[in-house]
């Protein structure tokens, strides 16, 4: 018997015992929306998200960027690899690597504080499979000064 | 002892001439410029943006490309000649590209050769500047950018002999002597380039032998100590050409652009020879006022072009059949913003003295999106007189300001001051100080998510009074004046629940919310009693913005910026107003928080009818908020791509029959509407999971449940009770639907 019910359950989604109805609160019905600003019924519902971290597609074009501004990078120059990550996030906000870069340019300046907030900025959009790239930012979010 | 003072003189003259050619020329304003155009492939931009956007830069619709500053629109695909720009992190070069739209959306960008084109960006378009108090004004360009035929007409019908001479032309003189003999008054002027310099530049307008001695001296110290490329140089820059209002139209630069909105590469011989026309007086021949003199002074000119031969005979008969080809006159105003040009200045004058930005002649690169202006001047405008025609109210009674900030990096796209955006007074966006009410309420819900409560944790919304310290009572009211009872945390946001909010805002502390508002970005003071819990803290259209914005930006606080960088006449840059973020609410918090202001606009007090359309397009978050007698009607919002908050109301601060949902909201929706933007997404933090909760309990459900519903949560603080699941349909039936769908 236990089988058969988890399997129901596994399909219905009712992860969880059943309570006694008496048990809920009752309280009036909201859904007549007389009694609050102009408002509407709840069909169509859309939801931001979920969206994995990093799962959407990057844009080609701040990926492009990317690119270029870690050539920049490379050569030490700071101010256009900053330019170059933000004129990128202007296209996709949710580019790890752009974060990467703004962070590691601003360690290079001797601003670990600042290099930290992008680190996390990164994290936050960098796909947890993504192993790499989260140890980069971690690395630069563990020596920010305290 | 007259050599001797000669001598002084001459060497007190030559102190002068040199002092001002070596030194700055001219007072030379600042030039204000908004965000460059990025196109690439996916890019939100409509058929409508890019025309406008077009048309702004000036760009001329042709039937075929054959220079610079040139399109044309074949089926779905724009053909453009582009101009280029030096930007600060590289060039962009001019070129021809194709461009494909589709859905409001860049479906292809190939450049005319063949080759697909992953990113480039068209140049800014100048949309003011920052003016000094005398009445000149001019665009400094090098000789090398002025077009040879310019140049060489100017010299043809100014000063035929200006590469020979010395700066004073005897010849020209003695003819110039004979016919004023003859007429008993000055009518010619004998008057070499470098003459006419010398009297522009350093002398007025008076005429007597003395100061024509002058003149002459300092003619032959200038031909003495500088090339004919710098007097020729000097000469373009300062010329006066016309008037737009109080200021006086210097150079051939700043004439091109007002009376044709060209660049100088840009004229045609017929352009030219209008301009240098101008010269000998250009009030006498103004084209506007005097079309007929000014064509015959033009076609004059054609003709010393043709008998030069700087024209072909059919160059000459096709010019002197072009119309003057002026801009039109209500084009003639330079890009106006006052709102956001006060918000530049302002943050300017942090780090620039005033003078400098009014004579150094630098260019301030900002952040604002002319397409987004134009719309939300045009909507906030519209629905004003909407709503005053639909509620019958004093035509112009209502008045409103916007700020609209770009999603992720908080750069300013848009700011309206006031119904009159043109208009520049009292700047509401920055500077109207007013209750946001509900406005406040994500801060409140906020607040009790960092303190582990969840959207399934229930509050009362029962009526609830709180004792002030002077012995008053507080006792706030749904808008409704009715009790929901007991309600889970997303519905009392979604549909702003007063009671339950005040509640759950005594319950957290004061301090708590206070804190919370602090850290979403407000910077003002505010008093921290009971009532702050439905908005009684007064802030600008662009306070909320930045508050917003946190929430937005998955809880990162970024200060809004609307300045760019700030760059010399010479290209280099002086100022980098770079971003910055901080992350100041933790992830999961902000990621609940901006689920439940979904469920505002599909469910709340944000779902309105006649916003359907955009609902299904594109997902949104926001807020309404409306104060005490409906004094304030605010609406707080994101799409994917943009923030914008708005307020409505009136400057007497009278009451108005406006909700946040009747009225700002509608200035929201219809500004939001008109953009492409993409829906909002939101990165699911690690520590985040959905879970099916039966919202009248809180507990746990399943899927399959009646009333059901799927919510985030921490996953340390998911519901531990289970709730009674009454199915929805049979989950096997359901299942079996799902494995064939």
């Amino acid at each position: 018997m236990k089988y058969p019910v988890f399997f129901v359950c596994l399909l219905a989604g009712c992860s969880v015992n059943p309570v006694a109805v008496e048990n809920i609160t009752t309280r009036p019905d909201v859904a007549t929306g007389t009694n609050v600003e102009p408002a509407g019924g709840a069909q169509g519902v859309r939801h931001p998200g979920p969206v994995e971290p990093g799962t959407n597609k990057p844009s080609a074009a701040s990926d492009l960027i990317a690119r270029e501004a870690e050539q920049q990078f490379k050569l030490g120059h700071w101010s256009q690899t900053v330019q170059l990550a933000e004129r990128g996030l202007r296209i996709d906000r949710h580019n790890a690597h752009l974060y990467l870069l703004l962070a590691k340019t601003y360690a290079e300046l001797g601003n670990g504080e600042r290099s930290a907030q992008f680190a996390r900025q990164g994290l936050s959009y960098t796909d947890v499979r993504n192993k790499p790239l989260r140890a980069e930012l971690e690395s630069l979010v563990s020596t920010a000064p305290r | 002892m007259l050599t001797v003072i000669s001598l002084v003189i001459v060497v007190w003259v030559d102190h002068i001439v040199r002092e001002k050619f070596d030194g700055k020329k001219w007072a030379v304003p600042a030039r204000v410029y908004a965000r460059p155009l990025e196109m690439y492939v996916s890019a939100p931009l409509s058929q409508e943006g890019l025309e406008f956007e077009l048309r702004r830069l000036n760009y001329s619709r042709v039937r075929s490309l054959t220079k610079p500053g040139q399109w044309l629109v074949q089926g779905d695909e724009y053909r453009i000649f582009t101009r280029g720009y030096d930007f600060a992190d590289g060039a962009e070069s001019s070129r021809k590209i194709r461009v494909w739209l589709k859905q409001h959306r860049i479906e292809r960008l190939q450049a005319d050769s063949g080759g697909d084109i992953s990113l480039m960006r068209l140049e800014p378009l100048e949309i003011g500047g920052i003016y000094p108090n005398h009445p000149e004004n001019r665009v400094i360009v090098s000789l090398s950018k002025v077009p040879p035929l310019l140049g060489e007409t100017l010299i043809a019908v100014e000063d035929r002999n200006f590469v020979n001479h010395f700066g004073l032309s005897p010849k020209a003189i003695l003819r110039a002597a004979l016919a004023n003999l003859k007429a008993g008054s000055v009518v010619q002027g004998g008057s070499t380039i470098t003459q006419q310099l010398v009297k522009n530049f350093y002398l007025d307008s008076r005429q007597n032998l003395a100061r024509k001695a002058i003149e002459s001296v300092m003619a032959l110290l200038l031909e003495f100590h500088y090339t004919k490329a710098e007097i020729l140089e000097t000469y373009i820059n300062e010329v006066y050409l016309g008037q737009s209002g109080s200021q006086g139209v210097h150079g051939f630069a700043l004439a091109a652009q007002h009376y044709f909105s060209k660049d100088l590469s840009e004229l045609n011989s017929a352009d030219i020879a209008l301009l240098i026309g101008l010269v000998k007086g250009a009030s006498y021949y103004n084209p506007w006022r005097h079309p007929e003199r000014a064509t015959s002074r033009r076609d004059l000119v054609l003709k010393v072009m043709y008998e030069g031969q700087l024209l072909s005979e059919t160059e000459y008969h096709r010019a002197r059949a072009l119309p003057l080809g002026l801009v039109e006159p209500h084009k003639r105003q330079r890009q106006s913003y006052p709102a956001f040009l006060d918000l530049v200045k302002r943050q300017l004058l942090k780090d620039y003295k005033e003078e400098d930005l009014k004579t150094e002649g630098l260019s301030i690169f900002t952040t604002l999106d002319p397409k987004a202006q134009n719309r939300a001047e045009l909507s906030m405008a519209e629905t004003l007189g909407h709503l005053e025609k639909d509620y019958k109210l004093t035509n112009g009674s209502l008045e409103g300001g916007l700020a609209m900030l770009s999603l992720g990096n908080a750069e300013v796209l848009a700011l309206v001051g006031g119904r009159n955006a043109q208009f520049s007074g009292f700047n509401r966006a920055l500077d109207s100080r007013r209750p946001i009410g509900s406005l406040v309420k994500p801060a409140v819900y906020l607040a009790a998510l960092e303190k582990g409560y969840s959207l399934s944790t229930l509050i009362s919304d029962a009526p609830v009074a709180v004792k002030g310290p002077d012995a008053s009572v507080w006792r706030p009211r749904n808008f409704s004046r009715q009790s929901h009872g007991t309600v889970p945390m997303f519905e009392a946001l979604a549909m702003s629940y007063n009671q339950a909010t005040a509640r759950l805002g005594m319950n957290l502390g004061l301090e708590s919310v206070a804190s919370t508002l602090r850290d979403s970005g407000v910077e003002k003071p505010f008093t921290v009693v009971p009532s702050l819990l439905l908005g009684s803290i007064e802030l600008s259209p662009l306070d909320v913005a930045t508050m917003y914005h946190t929430f937005a930006a998955d809880g990162f606080y970024t200060k809004p910026r609307s300045i760019r960088s700030v760059q010399t006449p010479g290209g280099d840059t002086l100022t980098r107003y770079a971003l910055e973020s901080e992350r100041r609410f933790k992830a999961a918090s902000v990621y609940m928080l901006n689920y439940a202001l979904s469920l505002v606009m599909q469910e709340g007090t944000g779902r309105r009818s006649g916003l359907e359309g955009m609902a299904k397009q594109r997902v949104t978050a926001g807020k309404t908020g409306t104060t005490n007698d409906q004094r304030d009607s605010w609406f707080s919002g994101y799409d994917g791509d943009r923030l914008m908050s708005v307020w409505l109301g009136r400057d007497d601060n009278g009451t108005t029959p406006l909700t946040g949902s009747s009225g700002a909201l509608r200035v929201w929706a219809d500004v939001m509407s008109h953009l492409p933007a993409r829906s909002l997404t939101m990165a699911k933090p690690l520590e985040l999971e959905y879970y099916w909760v039966d919202p009248q309990t809180g507990a746990m459900s399943g899927e399959n449940c009646v009333g059901a519903r799927r919510l985030p949560f921490e996953k340390s603080q998911r519901p531990q009770e289970k709730a009674h699941c009454e199915w929805r349909e049979n989950p096997v039936l359901r299942w079996w639907k799902k494995v064939w769908q």
